[in-house]
């Protein structure tokens, strides 16, 4: 227990000292509503397909199932992104925390879970040189547009084992957020003073998840998820007010383990993100569609002399995003790598992972390499 | 693994350089210039804000436009000393060894070869009511003092010469007044400009080397006499402002009153990046030669006409140079003065300004300028701004 405590602790105040995520994250999330945030852990984001089967990953609530004891987690992700087109390369680097979670259970056959996820990532900054002619004397500006901010999602969760090989879950979703959006522009003539304005957007909506988690065989699971979302509200600073649909989301996921200690997963998953497309269209953005998503991973226990299980993971993930850029759609796919530990007696659980992927629309693209670090805490 | 978590919050931000259309916000920028004509609502200037006598500086000038000279009114010289602390008989005057004059010059034109200062000895009872036709009768012969030349005499811009003692001693029925005037003798017509006792912190000085009577004579003091009064009389006076254009600067100090109807559209709702007054000279700038000279323009907080009150905050006013016999515009960047009217703070406030002479009382030069509605010659505010972003949603 001290031990847990103090793993624990450090982590909150390595959390309290870490700058808040507000760093330049893809410049892709300019366009739509930004970028889809992904409600997994660094164990799944590490293995790949293990999302839904996953009590920590926000993806199915009847994953819940799995804790059998009081846990709390939590995911930090540093992450590089170069950004290439016309030949010009830009690194741009950020930190975020996209994953808090808790489960507690009450009874035997019934687990309680709330999380904190990332639904859309809206922090992205550009910036442009524009030359123009004032006064009859040409000027340079420099224009810099910046966006602070995205939605997340906040779960409210229960599953319950109907046997030991069956659980249903269900959970209800607040979507709620805000972007801090900055235009400013500069001369290189001192005779002209600068120019900034801000305006917050808030966002806010409603959503509602059910799922199902069941082992058919010893070696072999199935789960699989459904969400539905009310209209997301935006409304801005400067009176300014817009309902985007959400889209009904879906995924099937099946796990295998030939093997004790050896277990594969693929997922599959559909967002119906052309509902979007209206709305979207009323303010100035390209059409949306709708996007699949494909997830694959192994995870193998390795035998340790200590209490630390030491599983090793592989994954690999595609998906496509809803929001083009320009008239190119947008894909992104990752080969992603990690490991765990157990300390404190098998009370605290570290995740490690690194993840190592692109994506592209037409001329752009943007390579990033993302590090996962999760911590689990049961004490 | 308090570290490690901290480590990952170790971030750098970069701006990437957006890829127009398609990787670049919908909104952008847009900066609008334009002129606005017929602003000025009403304007007047105003002349004697500082008068010659308030004045940090006196001016000494054998300029065709303007011809001045310095009249200077001493302390009274005391009777006695005291060397010895408590003592309260002290130690009468018995002899004056010699007298020097002490002057700090604050312009002089260098170019100017063989000039020499020349010293009167004035009436003691020389007050404010003295005018260059009352003071010229005593600047004759008869009552010169000393003469010297400025050109080798001058040091670190500080003249200090020996006068003849019995030419600058008070008379008895002065009770230790001495009031002398100075003029100039070049060549070429010059001005000079020295220190007066108000607010220069270098005043001329009149010192006294006395000696004690015998047998206690090898008791010496040095008296050293500051204005009580200075100033300096010109000819011709700077005329009252006569309504045909605005005056401002020169001294007595002129300053005009500028009263404007802004456009809201613009003033409250856009960003305004630069905004510049221009007005139209109706006359060659005036001044010692080559002189340069600033003008200082600033906000009103309310508008009493002569006596308005300005805004306090120094880092709203604007202020140009302006070069003596120039004819050209006369310009004044008053962005931030525009984006203050612009804010809730200003709400209440006229929008007006104030020009004076920077810094006002040491500045000879003058300029006029046409008024509003002198058609095309009327002020006119050049500005450019950026309209309200929009920002849009989502």
């Amino acid at each position: 227990m001290p031990e847990a405590r103090a793993a624990v602790a450090a982590a909150l105040l390595g959390a309290l000292a870490a700058s808040p995520a507000g760093a330049d994250d893809s410049v892709f999330g300019i366009r739509g509503l930004g970028i889809l945030g992904r409600p997994v852990s660094a164990r799944s984001a590490a293995a790949g397909g293990f999302a839904l089967f996953d009590g920590a990953s926000a993806l199915n609530p009847a994953s819940l199932s799995r804790w059998r004891a009081v846990a709390g987690w939590g995911v930090g992700v540093p992450t590089q992104h170069v950004f290439e087109s016309g030949g010009t390369e830009t690194t741009l680097r950020s930190t975020r925390f996209p994953m808090f979670g808790f489960a507690t259970l009450l009874g035997q056959r019934l687990i309680f879970g709330a999380t904190i996820s990332d639904y859309l990532d809206r922090t992205w900054s550009v910036s442009t040189t524009t030359d123009t002619t004032l006064r009859g004397t040409p000027v340079t500006a420099n224009d810099q547009q910046r966006s602070v901010g995205g939605v997340s999602d906040i779960r409210v969760a229960a599953a319950y084992r109907l046997t030991s090989d069956v659980a249903v879950g269900a959970g209800l979703h607040v979507l709620v957020g805000s972007s801090r959006v900055t235009a400013s522009r500069s001369f290189t003539d001192s005779s002209y003073a600068s120019f900034a304005e801000t305006a917050t957007t808030d966002f806010n909506g409603v959503g509602f998840s059910m799922g199902v988690l069941a082992n058919l065989r010893s070696d072999f699971a199935v789960a699989g998820a459904l969400r539905v979302s009310s209209r997301l509200k935006a409304s801005n600073t400067a009176g300014q007010e817009a309902r985007v649909a959400m889209p009904v989301e879906a995924s099937f996921g099946a796990q295998y383990t030939p093997v004790p200690g050896v277990a594969l997963a693929a997922t599959v998953g559909y967002a119906s993100w052309s509902r979007a497309a209206s709305d979207l269209a009323a303010a100035g953005e390209p059409g949306t569609r709708d996007v699949w998503s494909v997830a694959a991973g192994l995870e193998v226990e390795t035998s340790a002399a200590s209490e630390a299980r030491l599983p090793l993971r592989l994954g690999y993930r595609w998906r496509q995003l809803p929001f083009p850029v320009g008239s190119a759609p947008l894909d992104e796919h990752a080969f992603s790598a990690g490991f765990g530990f157990n300390l404190a007696g098998g009370r605290t659980t570290v995740d490690l992972g690194i993840e190592r992927g692109s994506r592209a629309a037409g001329a752009q693209s943007e390579t990033f390499t993302s590090g996962f670090v999760g911590l689990t805490v049961r004490p | 693994m308090a570290l490690a978590t901290a480590a990952l919050s170790c971030k750098e931000e970069i701006a990437a350089p957006g890829q127009c259309p398609a990787l670049c916000p919908n909104a952008r920028v847009e900066t609008v210039d334009t002129t606005l004509t017929g602003v000025v609502t009403s304007d007047t200037s105003f002349r004697g804000y500082v008068s010659t006598q308030e004045a940090p500086i006196l001016v000494i000038s054998t300029l065709d436009s303007a011809k001045s000279l310095a009249v200077v009114r001493f302390v009274p010289r005391p009777t006695r000393w005291f060397p010895v602390l408590g003592d309260t008989v002290g130690v009468t005057i018995g002899t004056v060894d010699r007298a020097t004059i002490l002057l700090r010059f604050f312009q002089r034109d260098t170019s100017v070869k063989n000039l020499w200062m020349l010293v009167y000895r004035l009436p003691a009872k020389l007050d404010s009511t003295a005018t260059y036709a009352s003071m010229q009768p005593y600047f004759a012969d008869s009552t010169l003092v000393d003469s010297v030349l400025v050109d080798s005499t001058l040091s670190a811009d500080t003249l200090s010469f020996a006068v003849p003692k019995d030419r600058v001693e008070p008379l008895a029925a002065d009770t230790g007044v001495v009031a002398l005037g100075f003029a100039l003798h070049a060549p070429q017509p010059t001005a000079v400009t020295i220190g007066a006792v108000d607010g220069s912190g270098a005043p001329a000085h009149l010192r006294f080397y006395a000696r004690a009577p015998a047998p206690q004579d090898t008791l010496t003091h040095t008296f050293d006499q500051t204005p009580s009064f200075d100033t300096f009389v010109q000819s011709p006076v700077p005329p009252t402002p006569d309504g045909s254009a605005l005056s401002v600067g020169n001294l007595p100090s002129a300053r005009a009153l500028v009263r404007f109807r802004l456009p809201r559209g613009i003033i409250d709702s856009t960003t305004v990046v630069r905004g510049t007054l221009v007005f139209t000279q109706v006359s060659p700038a005036t001044g010692r030669p080559q002189d340069t000279f600033r003008l200082e323009a600033r906000p009103l907080l309310r508008d009493f006409g002569a006596k308005s009150i300005t805004y306090p905050d120094t880092s709203l006013f604007a202020h140009t140079s302006v070069i003596r016999g120039s004819s050209g515009a006369v310009e004044l960047e008053i962005v931030r003065m525009l984006r203050f009217w612009g804010t809730r703070a200003a709400d209440s406030l006229p929008r007006a300004i104030e020009l004076r002479g920077f810094p006002e009382g040491s500045i000879l030069g003058e300029v006029r300028l046409a008024r509003g509605g002198s058609g095309a010659a009327a002020p006119q505010l050049r500005i450019t701004y950026i309209q309200p972003f929009g920002f849009g949603v989502p």
